[in-house]
């Protein structure tokens, strides 16, 4: 009975850890030349002595080494839109490994007195 | 519900959603927060290891301590049955009644001790004062005056620039202190 319960538990780690590698395991995209990634999203921060914009720009020149291809700078929430975000633009498109990495650095407690959130991922082809 | 129960509730929480949640912040590309995390599931698992021990701890010094009591007893009772005899070196201060006996004690004691005290006085007032004169007397002798005085051995009036008279030399302490 003993022997069994360390077999099952042997097997449930091991497991664990290949169903783990495999969630995390960071993996080259598919690029689909022409396409182009539009990331919108939003900061909130604490005490941050420089204000939103500045957040904003400082967490996507640190996010924005995650992913390859060609960046733009953050453009400033537009007046009116419903997604009062910023936005940024790659191309070529991310694939789901790039984008995983990505949320995870917008999201992450990245920067100090700064939290991103992502609002929107839309992959024009 | 007592604050073990409290205690291991927390403990138990905060393990699961901290292990729970490392994991998920790994899935989701979030280092700082896996990082935390895990920081947060080290942190109680050591407090309830602590506390688990402790509660080892406590369970065994109970049992060792039940297990020690009997034997404790029983060597109190054997050597209280083997001490000697308490020893009495004044029986009679062993009675409070007989207590009164320091009062005649006492008085005896300072009759004695007055009647010494008067015999050392009679003793010193009769012997003190005779060999005290002879030697104030002995150290006065140092300073009289010549018998002849200063001026005799003198043949000239101009001799006196010379020093003290030669009879004058024999006569005290304070002339011979010249050459």
């Amino acid at each position: 009975m003993k022997a069994l319960a360390v077999l099952a538990a042997a097997v449930m780690g091991t497991l664990g850890i290949i169903g783990l590698a495999e969630l995390t395991q960071n993996r080259p995209d598919p690029v689909e030349a022409g396409s182009a990634t539009v990331v919108t999203f939003d900061v909130d921060t604490r005490d941050y002595q420089r204000g939103d914009g500045a957040a904003a720009q400082a967490l996507w020149a640190v996010c924005s080494a995650t992913v390859g291809g060609e960046v733009t700078g953050v453009s400033a929430p537009g007046e009116g839109t419903v997604d009062a975000g910023y936005t940024v633009s790659i191309s070529p498109a991310i694939g789901d490994n790039g984008r995983k990495r990505l949320v995870g650095c917008l999201e992450d407690a990245t920067l100090d007195r700064v939290m991103g959130h992502v609002a929107s991922i839309t992959t024009d082809t | 519900m007592n604050a073990r129960f409290i205690r291991s509730i927390l403990g138990g929480v905060t393990l699961a959603a901290s292990g729970a949640y490392t994991f998920v912040y790994l899935y989701r590309w979030e280092w700082n927060r896996a990082l935390m995390s895990a920081a947060i599931f080290i942190a109680a698992e050591v407090a309830v290891m602590g506390s688990v021990l402790a509660e080892r701890l406590k369970k065994i010094d109970k049992r060792l301590d039940a297990q020690d009591g009997g034997a404790r007893r029983q060597r109190v009772d054997r050597i209280r049955e083997t001490a000697p005899p308490a020893r009495v070196s004044f029986d009679w201060l062993a009675r409070p009644q007989h207590m009164n006996v320091f009062v005649p004690v006492l008085m005896g004691a300072g009759v004695l001790m007055s009647g010494l005290a008067w015999v050392v006085e009679r003793l010193a007032r009769a012997t003190v004062r005779p060999v005290a004169e002879r030697g104030l007397a002995a150290q006065l002798d140092g300073l009289t005056l010549p018998a002849t005085g200063f001026l005799a051995g003198h043949e000239e009036p101009v001799d006196l620039l010379r020093g003290p008279a030669p009879a004058a030399l024999g006569a005290g302490s304070m002339a011979r202190r010249f050459p």
